[in-house]
């Protein structure tokens, strides 16, 4: 025990002593945090849209000046012919155009429906099938203003947990996912890796200490590092971006602390196998951080992706921390809805814990 | 001239001596396309909707057939009331709740108005408000299919989407995707040959035979330029063959605007290689470039949307003029008219970073 207090103590004066890393470390995810916030938002405001208006009428501008009084849509302008509404399109200068039939009131007074038709511009697919949904509830809202006796039916649509349809409350938990297991395992397999190279790690083949002993020792800088890092993050989320918090901090204090092991452990097992720092990067980048960004559900939806990168995305600890971080935050949750999420975060963490346990003690 | 040959012979020869470079050129671009262009859809699939159907008739059976026939749904009955769902939402048991209400359809053949609910996990906003919209469409259609000609008239929509008719995310994905691809093989392989030299003391070595800084750089970019359009060009098969993407506009357009980027990002990678020392800063400053780069070009995340000053800030990125004219090359068949301004934009783009990369690369090397 008195072994790996001085031991303990040898480790954070390593950290210590390097002030402008440690400073680098624990603000840079704060900036990073702040800076992508604003960054990652897949929600759609000013939709540029052009007119053709072959009708006339006062009831079709009626609608247009409707539409363009919502906040969603924007109007660019109003053009003679589809032709040079076309041009506007392939310059991307409009989003979609809308085309209103001539006759298309009168054709309403004999009671009969008419069709506007929007042209959308296909090549952003996303947007495009954003805009064709605004623009239909757009119509049925104006519809049923207009209707003489009332709608056939309502619809009710009660959007729970983020009923302003804040895309920042969606993905600024997300950021915090990516940002610890960035710090977690990227930070311990470099400097790990490091020690290695100088081979100040051998020479602790020399000291009185177990491999489990060296693994621990080495983890619990970083895992002090990473509790101050949650937080801060946890705080900016909170206080700059108000992302609501409907759960409770005890049981996002317990995950947060189980996925930093999981990121640590996995860190370490890294170390093991790099053989520079170059390498212990590479690794991190390719086997950690791009697959928390990409297959984790952190933008892409898990469940559009096919049946094969879907049983993969099991094997990622940001899959199931990012169900359980907003979970907590956004819906409330409590223990007994994640806690098979976090008995997978620990077995993973104990999985590559022990893995590494091993490989460091046949290397010493 | 031929002491450039001679560095490209050189460079030829240590890239084919080295496995990972040849791998990261050969390989690398076809699987990362293949995985991301599977992986990166913003397609909306495969919904868990709960439907507690109270009105049980032949009509609302049949609006059930319809959603499920619709193929973004997979539909659960669940027995609720509107406070368990809550309960059912927490537990991911599905993503959204549609509630029938007791003689609904009754209601609504009588035209007295009536109401359905639908509650929807609104976690994810953007996800949200498509659903709510696939399901207000459905429903929709369908009551005005059995109400057929006594409904009142009414404004209907109805729409085409030029340039890709059905929506297919992977055809604004994959021109974006071979950018980047571009930037990574450009600007690390450069990085990492010039650092290498670097370490092993060559690049000194170098300078003090006959050859002229200018002479090396040009003999350093050739085979890698050539890799980068390579890369490129295996990206765009497999995006073609693979992923069916539509090829709408000129090659020639197409090379030209990918020079100009190879060019940059060549640029790009040399100037991180004359700030750096070891491999492990190229490492650390080219992923703190291409995180900037992914994040700010409109590859995953639409532009419009940012705030202003990071509106601004994202047009100091090349790769957004480059992937911007790739789709609009790959499916909307511009032609030079259209691109004027972004080709002006990206040709400033690789002068300055040509000259600002040869300049510091000559001053490192004489001192």
């Amino acid at each position: 025990m008195r072994k790996s207090k001085a031991f303990l103590k040898k480790e954070f004066l390593h950290l210590i002593r390097d002030p402008k890393s440690l400073f680098l470390i624990s603000l840079l995810p704060v900036i990073m945090l702040l800076f992508y916030g604003y960054v990652v938002r897949m929600d759609v405001k000013n939709i540029k849209f052009g007119v053709v208006n072959y009708d006339h009428s006062q009831f079709f501008e009626g609608l247009v000046s409707d539409m363009e009084a919502s906040s969603y849509f924007t109007r660019e302008g109003e053009f003679p012919s589809l032709k040079e509404c076309e041009k506007w399109i392939v310059k991307g200068k409009v989003d979609a155009c809308l085309i209103i039939p001539s006759n298309g009131y009168k054709k309403l007074l004999t009671g009969k429906d008419t069709e506007v038709l929007l042209v959308l511009d296909g090549s952003d697919s996303n947007l495009a099938t954003t805009v064709a949904n605004y623009f239909h509830a757009f119509l049925a809202k104006f519809n049923s203003k207009h209707m003489p006796r009332g709608p056939e039916f309502r619809f009710s649509v009660v959007n729970f947990f983020n009923p302003e349809l804040k895309s920042s409350h969606f993905f600024v938990p997300g950021l915090a996912a990516i940002f610890l297991m960035m710090i977690c395992a990227m930070l311990t397999s470099i400097t790990i890796v490091k020690e290695k190279e100088i081979g100040s790690l051998k020479l602790l083949r020399l000291a009185p200490v177990s491999p489990f002993q060296v693994i621990v020792v080495k983890l619990l800088p970083y895992l002090f590092l990473a509790v101050v890092e949650a937080s801060l993050i946890i705080a900016v989320a909170e206080l700059w971006f108000r992302v609501p918090f409907r759960g409770s901090l005890l049981s996002l204090g317990v995950s947060i602390f189980i996925y930093m092991f999981a990121g640590l452990s996995f860190g370490v097992f890294l170390s093991t196998i790099a053989s520079s720092q170059a390498i212990a990067m590479i690794l991190s980048l390719v086997l950690t951080i791009l697959p928390s960004v990409l297959l984790s559900g952190f933008i892409f939806p898990i469940k559009s992706m096919p049946v094969l990168l879907q049983a993969l995305t099991y094997i990622i600890p940001a899959r199931y921390f990012l169900i359980i971080i907003r979970g907590i935050m956004l819906m409330g949750v409590g223990f007994k809805e994640i806690y098979r999420e976090l008995v997978f975060l620990m077995v993973f963490a104990i999985f590559f814990f022990v893995i590494s346990t091993f490989r460091l003690k046949r290397e010493l | 001239m031929r002491r450039i040959l001679a560095i490209v012979k050189k460079e030829f020869k240590q890239m084919r001596r080295q496995k990972q470079t040849l791998i990261l050129l050969f390989v690398v671009p076809v699987v990362q396309l293949l995985i991301f262009g599977y992986v990166l859809t913003t397609d909306v699939k495969n919904i868990d909707l709960g439907i507690k159907d109270s009105d049980k008739t032949v009509f609302s059976r049949h609006l059930i057939d319809k959603i499920s026939n619709s193929g973004y749904f997979r539909i659960k009955y669940v027995d609720t009331t509107p406070r368990g769902v809550e309960e059912l939402l927490k537990k991911r048991k599905v993503d959204a709740v549609l509630i029938i209400p007791e003689g609904f359809m009754r209601k609504v053949l009588r035209r007295e108005g009536s109401q359905a609910q639908l509650i929807v996990n609104a976690m994810d906003s953007n996800i949200a408000s498509i659903v709510t919209g696939y399901i207000m469409r459905i429903f929709e259609n369908f009551v005005a299919g059995i109400l057929k000609g006594s409904a009142p008239a009414k404004v209907k929509m109805i729409y085409t989407a030029w340039f890709n008719p059905e929506l297919k995310s992977v055809y604004f994905m994959v021109p974006g995707l071979a950018g980047l691809i571009i930037t990574i093989i450009c600007t690390l392989l450069i990085g990492f040959s010039i650092v290498r030299e670097k370490e092993t003391s060559t690049l000194e070595q170098l300078s003090i035979t006959p050859i002229k800084p200018h002479e090396l750089l040009i003999g350093k970019m050739i085979p890698y330029a050539l890799g980068g359009f390579l890369s490129i060009t295996l990206a765009l098969m497999v995006g073609k063959l693979w992923f069916h993407v539509p090829m709408r506009g000129s090659y020639l357009l197409l090379f030209g605007a990918s020079f100009l980027y190879i060019l940059t990002a060549l640029s790009i990678g040399i100037l991180i290689a004359t700030f750096s020392t070891s491999l492990l800063q190229v490492l650390f400053l080219s992923w703190f470039s291409l995180l900037f780069a992914i994040m700010l070009s409109g590859l995953l995340i639409p532009i419009r949307n940012m705030p202003e000053v990071i509106q601004f800030l994202s047009n100091l990125t090349p790769l957004k003029f480059y992937i911007k004219m790739l789709r609009e090359i790959f499916l909307k068949g511009g032609g030079l008219n259209l691109m004027l301004m972004d080709i002006a934009i990206l040709s400033l783009f690789a002068v300055v970073f040509v000259l600002i990369s040869s300049l510091l690369f000559r001053k490192r090397l004489t001192v």
